[in-house]
């Protein structure tokens, strides 16, 4: 297998994004996974600081029930 | 003047006559220490888990300003005592708030089609069930 390696950039920078809403479920889904855990940087190539406010932005959408702490037990 | 959001969410059981009024009463009480940019209600929807045993919660949005935050905590505890509020999350914004109104509004349609998704993936796993 060869090893492919894929650029990475920051979706938020790329987009030209400033501050995150919280309200904005649709774009915060992009970031986490299927279970509701918030990706590393590593993999989704944000940058540290608009990380930093991706981070605040799922936190407080999860406290006002717009998203999941975690999907496991949703069945 | 600082401006705060907050977002809350009431009992969905209720008629729409007695939302009506759980909101006015809530923007009196903000309308005592502060001015109203913005007051209403986002709708029924699902919640992410349930609060209460509750499934479905009306989301309300608030936009205010003011300057008098020793009211804030007043109000804080306000809320936390109305049993008609399921959870409500006190934010500081860091500029006036623009109109949301069309944003809500055109967030609605699509979430609808999720939904409408998620059904019909359940539909047919329910088929495939009852075939196997």
């Amino acid at each position: 297998m060869a090893f492919v390696s894929r650029k990475k950039f920051c979706y938020f920078k790329e987009n030209n994004i400033k501050e995150i809403d919280y309200k904005d479920v649709k774009l915060l889904r992009r970031f986490v996974t299927e279970q509701g855990k918030i990706m590393p940087r590593r993999v989704t190539g944000t940058s540290a600081k608009m990380h930093r406010k991706l981070i605040r932005a799922i936190k407080r959408a999860r406290n006002i029930a717009l998203m999941p702490y975690t999907s496991l037990g949703d069945n | 003047m600082r401006y705060y959001e907050t977002l809350y969410i009431l009992n969905p059981d209720f008629e729409q006559e007695r939302t009506d009024s759980i909101l006015n009463d809530i923007g009196e009480h903000v309308n005592k220490f502060s001015e109203v940019i913005y007051h209403n209600e986002w709708g029924k929807k699902r919640l992410a888990y349930p609060i209460n045993n509750h499934k479905y919660g009306t989301y309300v949005l608030l936009h205010f300003e003011t300057e008098n935050t020793a009211e804030l905590d007043d109000f804080e505890s306000f809320m936390k005592l109305n049993n008609s509020v399921l959870r409500y999350q006190n934010v500081r914004l860091d500029s006036k708030p623009e109109i949301v109104e069309d944003e809500t509004k055109a967030q609605e349609p699509e979430e609808k089609e999720e939904k409408d998704e998620k059904e019909e993936v359940k539909l047919e796993t329910v088929e495939e069930e009852t075939s196997a």
